[in-house]
């Protein structure tokens, strides 16, 4: 009886050294975070790409869309101008000094609008294209590590620590070699799910690692969801005039 | 003498029927047009009024705003005693006081089908106007009970699909702006109150929405007060935003930017949402505002349309009075030995040109009767017809109709304005025939 009290005994020491040795603590956790954020951000470099968004809305139907993308994450702008479809060519959402504007060319005028709107009627959010801020946003408060299809994960479940960011809640999945986010969850502050947010393509550009396919799937429509890829990706220097409003004017001319 | 005038001017009109139809057509018209005109505008103001009203809960709309500590500005009005005890000021104005909350950016969502919708939290127990003004088409009030009941406008309920007893999801943005979601049950489906399709709004449990936006308990955002007398509401606004003046902070607009802030203050109700400001302040900065501040805008929209109504009034009876000018000149050479006739007879020279004055006002009496029957004939048409909500003329109904609204001092502003008109252009060749002298027109062979 005293042997097999010893025994149990002994493996329980194992098994906590062991997960010991495996186990992330909290702080770790918020490191992975603040790598995440510097591994998107392109803070030294600008960026441009061209996206092409297919947006699946049951009330609404299919509707293909092409955005020119352009980003300077250091200064925590960018500009989105609609290149397709016909009825939207010319829109843009330009994002300087702290404010979000749109412009609408049919009316030559600009509106503000929040980082919190969906982008063009699409499951995505503005705040999805701007610089990456989870270390400064959220807190981890658990940690569990599982695996999504081949990769080894950890999943983390973070809590906003102000109120600046879109969801109050966020659960990341992200794999353990290379601190990629492969999905993520987001949550409304009474913890229903919202929007769930798949990353299965990235690319590396300039040393940072650029997600080339991102699924927005809207948890509480049924059927309805966003799928985002990227091409024609570039980190050339882009002219100051192009993060203006006089710009968005002047491509609609 | 003078009702034989008044008969002879009759007898005159009826001698030439297709002349007299035609004159009295083109009169007609011109009033037609004039009295639909301005029947729309007097009830495209008061339709107006209605939904606003209707909309926005009441007449006065007072609204705090308060900055986080991370600079964010948010709706809410938390200093309750310094607005209780300013309300006490304007207290004999007051029929009715409504707290309310709303979800701004809202969207309800039933299944795979979703919609904009702005939700107001409001108490049920308080807010007996807003029971008496809604019409349910199905559901009771009964169902109210349940803190999670809302009401929904029917076209909400069309496009969703929703009856009432299932439960449907708001999702909306909390008082600092992030995104949330909410479990409701439509307790019932009312007809639609306010014309503005494009902002259908709902009703729910003011307690439960306040905890979903993020408001403590028993705090809320706005404060409407319904007044005994709607003319009042701009005094009752001063006479607030003074005493509020005197007891907390207020928010005044700018008297260069008067124009942007009301247009501000309208959408603001619609919109909501928080944003930063560099310019913090302590407690609740109140902001009073009333119907007239929110309908500006499309007050000056009916003012223009009034003044083209009335400058096309006033082109086609001109056009009208000169055909009558020079069909009386021509009355005047076809009747020139009937005139000396009469003249020779004992007629004076006065009841001549009476003749002629009649004539022509009788003419433009009958036609501006026959104006008034077919504009109230053609009103009463479209207004029965019930539109769309959802269609391009939403704005402009009330519970689906279009609200014409006929005065009497309207159309005797009308009918004044036209036998003022009529007299004067009638005057030259009634004068002249008056003038004619008994000899000369005896001889005239026409």
């Amino acid at each position: 009886m005293r042997k097999k009290a010893l025994h149990i005994l002994f493996t329980l020491l194992l098994m906590a050294g062991t997960a010991g040795l495996n186990a992330l603590t909290l702080d770790e956790a918020h490191d992975i975070l603040n790598t995440i954020d510097e591994s998107r951000n392109l803070t030294t470099t600008d960026f441009s790409a061209v996206m092409t968004m297919i947006s699946e809305d049951p009330d609404k139907g299919v509707e293909k869309m092409k955005v020119q993308q352009f980003r300077r994450d250091d200064k925590d702008m960018f500009l989105m101008l609609f290149l397709e479809p016909e009825s939207k060519k010319g829109q843009g959402y330009l994002r300087v000094d702290d404010n979000l504007w749109f412009y609408d060319p049919e009316s030559r005028k600009f509106n503000h609008t929040s980082m919190k709107d969906s982008f063009g009627g699409t499951d995505a959010k503005h705040s999805d294209f701007r610089v990456l801020s989870l270390a400064e946003d959220y807190k981890v408060t658990t940690i569990t590590e599982g695996k999504l299809g081949k990769f080894s994960v950890y999943i983390l479940d973070l809590e906003a620590l102000n109120d600046e960011v879109t969801y109050p809640k966020e659960k990341l999945w992200i794999t353990k070699d290379t601190n990629l986010v492969l999905k993520s969850e987001d949550y409304s502050g009474t913890g229903r799910l919202m929007r769930t947010s798949l990353y299965p393509k990235y690319t590396k550009v300039s040393g940072k690692y650029i997600p080339t396919v991102m699924i927005f799937i809207d948890d509480l429509i049924e059927g309805k969801k966003t799928q985002i890829s990227m091409t024609n990706i570039s980190t050339k220097t882009l002219p100051d005039t192009i993060f203006t409003k006089s710009y968005v004017e002047r491509v609609n001319r | 003498m003078s009702s034989n005038i008044v008969k002879i001017a009759l007898r005159n009109i009826t001698r030439q029927k297709k002349r007299s139809i035609l004159l009295g057509s083109a009169i007609t018209f011109g009033v037609m047009i004039i009295i639909l005109l301005n029947s729309f505008t007097a009830g495209l103001t008061e339709t107006i009024q209605e939904n606003f009203t209707s909309l926005m809960g009441g007449h006065v709309y007072v609204n705090g705003t308060e900055v986080t500590s991370s600079g964010k500005v948010v709706h809410t009005i938390g200093d309750k005693a310094s607005l209780d005890k300013a309300l006490e000021k304007v207290q004999s104005d007051i029929k009715e006081i409504h707290v309310r909350t709303q979800a701004s950016q809202g969207e309800i969502i039933f299944g795979s089908k979703s919609t904009r919708m702005l939700m107001y939290g409001v108490d049920w127990e308080e807010e007996k106007l807003l029971k008496k003004t809604l019409i349910l088409k199905e559901g009771s009030f009964d169902a109210l009970f349940d803190p999670r009941a809302v009401i929904i406008p029917e076209t909400v309920a069309e496009k969703l699909g929703v009856k009432a007893g299932e439960s449907v999801l708001l999702r909306f943005d909390t008082v600092t702006g992030q995104r949330n979601v909410g479990d409701f049950v439509v307790g019932a489906v009312s007809k639609e109150t306010s014309g503005f399709s494009f902002v259908s709004a709902g009703y729910a449990d003011i307690t439960y929405l306040g905890t979903l936006l993020g408001l403590g308990e028993g705090e809320y955002q706005y404060v409407n007060l319904y007044l005994n007398d709607i003319h009042r509401m701009d005094a009752v606004a001063a006479e607030l935003t003074s005493e509020l003046k005197r007891l907390a902070l207020v928010d005044i607009p700018d008297e260069k930017d008067t124009e942007n802030n009301a247009h501000q203050k309208s959408m603001g109700f619609f919109m909501g949402g928080s944003t930063k400001t560099e310019d913090p302040w302590e407690g609740t900065k109140f902001s009073v505002s009333t119907l007239n501040d929110v309908m500006e805008p499309v007050l000056q929209m009916i003012n223009i349309l009034n003044a083209v109504a009335l400058t096309l009034f006033i082109i086609l009876l001109t056009i009208t009075m000169v055909g009558l000018l020079n069909t009386f000149r021509m009355v005047l050479i076809e009747r020139t030995r009937e005139i000396g006739t009469l003249r020779a007879i004992g007629m004076h020279k006065k009841d001549i040109r009476n003749i002629f004055l009649f004539e022509a006002l009788f003419l433009s009496l009958a036609g501006a009767l026959a104006g008034l029957v077919i504009a109230l004939i053609i009103s009463t048409g479209v207004g029965a017809i019930a539109f769309k909500p959802e269609s391009s003329l939403g704005f402009f109904l009330l519970n689906r109709h279009l609200l014409f609204i006929t005065t009497f001092p309207g159309v005797m502003k009308v009918v004044v304005i036209l036998s003022g008109m009529t007299l004067i252009s009638v005057y030259l060749p009634a004068r002249k025939a008056a003038q004619l002298k008994v000899a000369d027109a005896l001889r005239t062979q026409y």
